[in-house]
């Protein structure tokens, strides 16, 4: 087993305990409520026997005979509500446009009722119908889910009107196809996916609804319009074509409402309201607050209506239960809803109206039903888990059974004496007193379905740590190879003890307490076995002292402290709301101060290694600012500044967070389109990005042709050379596309062949560079000879003559510097080939391969925040430089990479993942990146997913890719260097060879290629740590389902995103290698 | 001006001169605690401080103004650094447009606690600079307290940026107040631990460089 062998094996290892900490976490933190597989059915022994409704309804007499359920996606409160206070046209967009509401609720207002309809967070339209149909509360693992729509298994409303042969038809959203397949017996889906397309749901939907409504031979008919959400998704809520939108509901139901019968009830309700950017999916008022519009043409309640101003509120879970009594059906099993009373007040059949006992008490009989069915399921529920806090669920019992006894008894009561003058306020009593118990019931269930385990999420937390220490252990091991293999059997052992351990405690879904007393069992086992080695390496360390020193000095210099002061100050960030809240503000800071730091230090140190020279009086006296300026000590400093004002100008690509309230949306996240009023900035805004997209890949292409890397006729060079640039173009083809208004834009076909053209072109690319990585190119003999003069010295190795040849050509060619050769081969007394691009053979591929997936990432971030991934380029690139300075100027030739340029490569991905406008929570993630190149409609969700992904990682992508050239950057730049100065000083002396050093000390190599993957690695596993510790330690927090489970759920996605990702550029160099050592012995042979 | 003057002045002045400055910062926050404007409050203790720093150093290390032209090129230089901060603290992220004002009187205050001793001191020269600040060798007591006095408040100002963010709702968190008490707060505190130093070198009785 070769060392790339084990390193492979240690990364892998290291990564299933990360993943395994990271899934037994989320095990213990997002808690799933169990599932009860059971159905009410018609006959419970709870009803009242007396009651004897035949074929008029189940439990109880049935109000209603049909029901039509019109959803309007994201109808928020105030877009139902009729605000009479307006003066006409100076309303806003979504402002009384649904007039017909507001007629009824004024004419006849016995038939009409408008409430509050609130939301359990999350607000996305799959937990919403969950909820909507099974009167059940939702947990938040589901909130993720939402494309992955599976059947609906509880039991609900759906089935239960099946189950009374009632007919159901369905149009609108196909979510419902997915939740409740096979259902109904006319069912007209559309796709839901498609945010962009505000018309075909709804147009869908209008032409089918009125005929289908003429139709008999239905019980229920359920409508999903769709287009309000999404043009809340695509323009916001004050955009006009959100009037255009409501006026064209408020049509529809006005036509609904002209063909009802006496019969009929009507529900017009939003799943959920919608933020002032139209986004939802979190729980801010103006996202739970969606409204609930009741109606029918007959007589609904006899309670007086309320003023218009203050709407009572339901909760939307309510609706199940009052759906069910008043069409006569079983309550859902599971329901943990309450009727909404007021509606239960009129029964035409008992002549209610009359009376108001007979009102009030109507109302317990549809409550006390509701009651009974609560605590069957609380029952049911208990029987299964033992969630349930004991002395809460007695008192509830308790409450219950002395309500069914004052019934009882005031029953008896009037079964004797007839009715008497406190029957009413008994009889209120006792409504009270059911509502309280259904109320209680169900704070109880929201207590307890947001409670914790703790047994796993301390195992998570320990795995995380233990999986950090294991990469800390190896990096202070890793700076030899007899050091590195004598820790790696330890860390195998352990580690691999330890996945392994993972693997079968997350296949017996760590049901069994069991399975975890083993598990720590094992981790102790494993602990003293480090612990043993640790001792077993002081002793050894005190016999032969050297051995044990070196790796140090790296880890625990100035900059070193510094760096890891600013690591705890992030990881500390994770326990604070607003830090969290503001985390944006907070990378940039500590990224900014980190490069300070470090500058300042290139500059002490720089100052603290010149000779102190002893200047004359003369020209002490005189200072020249120009001269100063021009120094070339000075760069340093310029590039700190440069890269600050990179940092600097990236924050205007930042999205805002709900919670950041002074925050203004920038220019830069808006769509292209939505820049109506003023063509020149919707130029100026085009054109800039253009340009911002197309600089780099020009720094590219005279970067790769001045280090000799752009000739020859291989795949990877031709790619290099076409498929870029086209991709370019074809995104800027695409990006100008996205200025036409969105109607058009939508029936144009090339919308998706260019993006298509864009990601076959640099698929293209990312191949070639796979196929054969060396972008070198060998001088043919004819036009050699113009080049380079040969000279006449043979050898036996082959590697060191090159290195000659190669230095000496250098020399010659360093005036005409068009075309330098950095590489040449000798093999032969006539033919000496010169071998072009060379001394960037590992850089060429890396920049390659960034270069392409870089052009995949500008496509899918879109036309406004790409500018900013080109800032971050630029960032790269200086921090690359930077480093190569601190090298020269320290003469240091090592090839470890310090921890704080690490550091600072983690906290630039961090920090751009903020300035692409990302921020860690649902409502900002860019669902739309997964219509750049495809329709709505797919068929897996894998390719929407991974573009998703891709376009909310860009940043970690990039940054995690451009790790490599910290180690390769130094070697060519600092040859130029150290040519440049001559041969005096000759602290460099393998400079010339530039990147060839790295396939002459192979076992170096791999070292430090594994060290600085595992150290970037470590650095953003202690930021999992910190945001997994900050969910576990502030679980009850009044934010922790707002900030920190979301902050931590992006920390885990994007900690795996970038583990992949290193892995990818740490195989990427390895796969040059490999190719470079081999391409050498072919070389050899032929000599 | 005159750098290697100092060498052979006593440790004495410069220990009256920290106190004398932190002095200056408690009364003038005590003074100013009631009614607070955080602009005014910059604007007289830059002047109270350089009027105070001034004549403590013509009075006691006899360092005079020789010509008029190095005071001119230390207002400049005070100036520019004033500007050099003024950009950092944008390239931090404060904002460009708003609130120009309370960002350029931070700036000020910056210059006048971490760059106007040693411009007074050290003059103009980058040799001088370079020795003191990233060599880290100061030749006498006085440049002690500037070495620590600028660094000290730098980094001040640099941790008062930290509450900013917090949701305390407190009116001293607006931007640059958090800021300018972090810069006092700094400053003092690195004059005190300068004093400190001079008294515990004194005190070991190394009379090597400081007397
Ligand atoms: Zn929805
Ligand atoms: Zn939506």
């Amino acid at each position: 087993m070769g060392l790339k062998a084990r390193m492979w094996i240690l990364f892998i290892l290291i990564s299933i305990i990360h993943a395994g900490g990271i899934l037994i976490f989320i095990k213990g933190f997002l808690l799933k409520r169990s599932v009860v597989l059971k159905n009410n059915t018609c006959h419970v022994d709870f009803t009242m026997k007396v009651d004897n409704h035949e074929e008029e309804g189940c439990w109880m007499h049935r109000r209603f005979q049909k029901a039509i359920v019109i959803i309007i996606d994201a109808l928020r409160f105030d877009f139902a509500y009729y605000n009479t206070s307006i003066i006409k046209g100076q309303e806003l967009p979504f402002e009384n446009k649904l007039k017909i509401i507001h007629e009824k609720l004024i004419h006849s207002p016995q038939k009409s009722r408008l409430y509050r309809f609130i939301a359990d967070p999350p607000t996305t339209t799959l937990q919403r119908l969950k909820g909507l149909t099974t009167g059940s509360l939702p947990t938040f693992v589901d909130a993720g889910s939402n494309f992955a729509s599976s059947e609906i298994t509880e039991d609900n409303i759906i089935d239960q009107l099946r189950r009374q042969q009632k007919s159901i038809v369905q149009m609108g959203d196909d979510t419902w196809e997915g939740l409740f397949p096979n259902r109904f017996i006319r069912s007209y889906p559309f796709p839901s996916f498609n945010v962009k397309d505000l018309h075909t749901v709804d147009n869908g939907i209008i032409k089918n609804l009125i005929p289908e409504l003429k139709k008999s031979g239905w019980d229920m008919l359920i409508a999903h319009f769709l287009g309000v959400d999404h043009c809340g998704h695509r323009f916001g809520p004050y955009h006009p074509v959100m009037g255009e939108k409501l006026t064209q509901m408020n049509d529809v139901l006005r036509s609904v409402i002209k063909t009802m019968d006496n019969d009929t009830v009507l529900f017009v309700l939003g799943d959920h309201g919608m933020t002032r950017t139209g986004d939802h999916g979190g729980d801010s008022k103006d996202e739970v607050d969606a409204a609930l519009f009741v109606y029918s043409p007959s007589k609904l309640t006899e309670t007086v209506a309320p003023k218009l101003e203050d709407s009572p509120s339901v909760s939307q879970i309510d609706l199940v239960p009052t759906m069910s009594l008043l069409l006569g059906v079983p309550v859902p099993f599971s329901n943990l809803g309450m009727i909404i009373p007021e509606l239960f007040d009129h029964g035409p059949w008992a002549q209610a109206g009359t009376s108001e006992v007979k009102q009030v008490f109507h109302k317990i009989k549809a409550l006390r039903l509701n009651a009974h069915q609560v605590k069957e399921y609380l029952h049911a529920y208990s029987l299964i888990s033992e969630d349930f806090p004991k002395h809460q669920y007695k008192d509830l019992n308790t409450l219950f059974s002395l309500s069914e006894n004052e019934l009882q008894r005031l029953i008896m009561n009037i079964y004797h004496n007839g009715e008497h003058e406190d029957l009413l306020s008994r009889l209120e009593k006792l409504e009270t007193n059911y509502k309280s118990y259904l109320t209680n019931v169900r704070g109880m269930c929201q207590g307890i379905w947001a409670k914790f385990d703790t047994t796993s999420m301390s195992l998570g937390l320990f795995l995380t740590c233990f999986s950090i220490g294991i990469t800390v252990f190896q990096l202070f091991h890793t700076n030899s190879q007899e050091r590195f293999e004598v820790a790696f059997w330890t860390s195998t052992a352990v580690s691999g003890w330890s996945s392994a351990f993972v693997a079968v405690l997350w296949f017996s879904l760590m049901e069994a307490k069991t399975a975890i007393m083993l598990g720590t069992m094992f981790f102790g086992f494993s602990i003293i076995l480090i612990v043993g080695f640790i001792i077993y390496k002081l002793m050894m360390a005190r016999g032969s002292e050297q051995s044990s020193t070196p790796s140090l000095s790296g880890y625990f210099s100035i900059h070193g402290i510094c760096a890891i002061l600013i690591t705890f100050m992030y990881f500390c960030g994770f326990f604070s709301n607003s830090y969290v809240v503001f985390e944006d503000s907070m990378s940039s800071f500590l990224l900014q101060s980190l490069l300070w730091i470090q500058s300042t230090f290139i500059y002490a140190q720089q100052c603290g290694t010149e000779p102190s020279k002893q200047i004359s009086e003369k020209k002490r006296a005189k200072f020249d600012i120009f001269r100063t300026l021009t120094n070339r000590k000075m760069k340093p400093l310029y590039l700190a500044l440069t890269f600050n004002l990179c940092v600097r100008l990236s924050m205007n690509f930042r999205a805002c967070r709900e919670e950041q309230w002074t925050c203004e949306t920038s220019s830069f996240l808006l769509p292209l389109s939505s820049f109506t009023d003023s063509i020149p900035l919707k130029n100026a805004r085009y054109f800039f990005s253009v340009i911002a997209i197309i600089l780099p890949s020009i720094g590219l292409r005279w970067f790769l042709k001045h280090y000799g890397n752009l000739n020859g006729k291989s795949l990877l060079v031709l790619s290099t050379k076409y498929c870029i640039p086209i991709g370019m173009l074809f995104i800027a083809l695409y990006w100008a596309l996205q200025a036409l208004p969105p109607q058009v834009l939508d029936s144009l076909p090339v919308t998706r062949l260019f993006p298509r053209i864009v990601y076959v072109a640099n698929l293209i690319t990312i191949v070639a560079v796979f196929v054969n990585p060396l972008s070198i190119y060998i001088l043919p003999k004819a036009t050699m000879e113009s080049h380079y003069e040969p000279t006449a010295k043979i050898s036996n190795n082959i590697i060191p003559q090159m290195y000659n040849q190669m230095k000496d050509s250098l020399n010659e060619l360093s005036e005409n510097e068009h075309k330098t050769t950095n590489g040449a081969e000798t093999s032969d007394d006539v033919e000496l080939p010169v071998v072009y691009g060379l001394a960037t053979v590992y850089s060429s591929a890396m920049i390659i391969f960034t270069a392409a997936v870089t052009e995949i990432l500008y496509l899918l971030l879109g036309d406004g925040v790409a500018a900013s991934l080109s800032l971050a380029l630029c960032n790269i690139f200086i921090g690359l430089e930077m480093y190569t300075c601190w090298k020269c100027w320290m003469k240091d030739t090592s090839w470890d990479v310090p921890w704080s340029v690490i550091v600072l490569w983690g906290l630039m991905s961090s920090q751009y993942f903020f300035a692409t406008g990302h921020q860690a929570t649902v409502p900002t993630i860019k669902w739309e990146a997964a219509f750049t190149g495809f329709h709505g409609d797919f068929e897996s969700h894998i390719l929407p997913g991974l573009l998703i992904h891709l376009n909310t990682f860009a940043s970690e992508v990039l940054v995690s890719l451009t790790l490599p050239l910290i180690l390769c950057w130094p070697l060519f730049r600092t040859s130029r260097y150290s040519i440049r100065k001559g041969s005096s000083d000759n602290w460099n002396e393998g400079a010339d060879k530039g990147e060839l050093v790295l396939i002459e000390n192979s076992v170096q190599f791999q070292l430090c290629v594994f060290k600085l993957g595992l150290g970037y690695v470590l650095f953003h596993a202690v930021k999992l740590l910190g945001s997994m510790l900050a969910a576990a330690v502030l679980r009850r927090h009044l934010m922790v389902w707002k900030i920190f489970a979301p902050r931590f759920i992006f920390q885990s996605v994007s900690f795996i995103t970038i583990y992949v990702v290193v892995i990818m550029s740490v195989g990427l160099m390895q796969h040059v290698h490999s190719h470079l050592g081999g391409w050498l012995n072919r070389l050899e042979k032929t000599k | 001006m005159a750098g290697t003057t100092l060498k052979s002045s006593s440790t004495g002045p410069a220990l009256l001169l920290n106190v004398l400055n932190v002095l200056c910062i408690i009364l003038f926050a005590y003074f100013t605690y009631t009614n607070f404007n955080i602009l005014t409050f910059v604007e007289i203790y830059i002047i109270v401080s350089v009027i105070i720093q001034v004549l403590m150093l013509v009075s006691l290390f006899n360092v005079h103004p020789r010509k008029i032209s190095n005071v001119m090129e230390g207002i400049i230089c005070w100036i520019g650094s004033s500007l050099v901060f003024h950009t950092i603290a944008v390239l931090y992220g404060a904002p460009l447009f708003s609130s120009v004002s309370e960002t350029f009187h931070l700036a000020m205050l910056l210059a006048t606690t971490a760059a106007l001793p040693g411009l007074m001191v050290l003059g103009i020269r980058k040799e001088e600079w370079t020795r003191l600040f990233f060599k880290t060798s100061p030749s006498s007591a006085l440049e002690i307290s500037i070495l620590a006095s600028g660094v000290c408040s730098v980094l001040g100002a640099w941790l008062g940026a930290f509450p900013i963010p917090l949701d305390w709702d407190r009116p001293w968190q607006v931007w640059p107040i958090s800021c300018v008490i972090g810069t006092l707060a700094g400053y003092s505190c690195g004059l005190i631990f300068a004093t400190c130093f001079i008294l515990y070198q004194n005190m070991k009785g190394s009379k090597s460089k400081l007397f």
